[in-house]
């Protein structure tokens, strides 16, 4: 390997041609990475719990979802198994207070037997 | 905060501290071995992660830093095999404009051709020479810190630091970038 210098740096004030310890200082200084790098990420290791605990949940949730559908299919194929009952206000007898004896009194009377 | 929870923080603190304390070590091991600064960051980026497995499996680890100097070496033997290295994307010379530092355009370039020829040079040399100049220059490590970085005796740094030196001496002179030296 052919190596030269040229003149010009060689008489650097700062770099005396002689000084060898002084080159090496620079040369290895600049190679230092500057700043340092940071140290390496690690993973810190989580404890299994809250992992297992989101598992668990994800779990429930699916179990719940599954159950939700199941019991609406359910629910559509065999229908209302006994009529409502009947809504406020819809009634015939609302508000009224008369059972079968009461509703006989107000009938009007039996028509005439006819001949 | 529960015991798991705290465990992990603490755990967590401990690699944090790790870092801060070797991270520089280990990246001027994995730098001497391939003197790429951007691979070397990838190996001690790796290496931190291999030790922060061993920590989540509870692997006691006696000496922390004996242990990321170790996998770093090895990971930078490794990584000769790795796709990266081998269709590297960016030649030497475009590795060293790390820092511009303000210098004027001319001034940069001339100081990055020397840089170039610095890393060449070095890549001439043994990888244990590269690896006592890059823990004294880079890190400006003393003679025991390198001593304890490397597992060998003091004396033995005094012998390396000095032989590794002059081998480099030797190049930077015949490139014309050092002059002789007087007392040779």
């Amino acid at each position: 390997m052919t190596l030269s210098l040229s003149p010009r740096f060689a008489m650097t004030p700062n770099h005396p041609p002689d000084d060898v310890d002084r080159w090496l200082t620079d040369f290895f200084q600049a190679q230092l990475p500057n700043p340092s790098p940071p140290a390496p990420m690690t993973a810190v290791a989580e404890p299994a719990r809250p992992r297992r605990a989101t598992v668990d949940h994800g779990r429930l949730t699916l179990a719940a979802s599954v159950a939700a559908l199941l019991g609406l299919g359910v629910y559509l194929s065999y229908g209302p198994t006994a009529d409502p009952a009947p809504a406020p206000g819809s009634g015939m007898l609302q508000n009224s207070s008369a059972n079968g004896k009461e509703l006989h009194k107000h009938m009007p009377p039996p028509a005439p037997k006819l001949p | 905060m529960k015991p798991d929870r705290r465990a992990a923080a603490v755990r967590r603190q401990q690699f944090d501290d790790l870092y801060a304390r070797y991270a520089r070590e280990v990246w001027a091991m994995a730098y001497a071995r391939w003197m790429d600064a951007d691979s070397a960051q990838d190996i001690t980026q790796e290496a931190f992660l291999r030790l922060w497995k061993q920590m989540e499996e509870g692997e006691a680890i006696q000496n922390p830093r004996a242990w990321l100097l170790r996998v770093a070496r090895n990971l930078a033997e490794d990584y000769a095999k790795s796709a990266f290295r081998r269709f590297g994307t960016q030649p030497p010379e475009q590795m060293n404009s790390v820092q511009s530092g303000g210098s004027q355009p001319l001034e940069q370039m001339a100081r990055e051709e020397v840089f170039a020829q610095i890393r060449g040079l070095l890549d001439e040399l043994p990888t244990a020479d590269r690896e006592i100049l890059t823990l004294r220059y880079a890190l400006e490590c003393d003679t025991p810190a390198i001593a304890d970085a490397l597992g060998i005796a003091v004396s033995a740094v005094h012998m390396r630091l000095s032989r590794a030196r002059q081998r480099l001496e030797e190049r930077l002179t015949a490139a014309g970038i050092a002059a002789p030296s007087t007392n040779q």
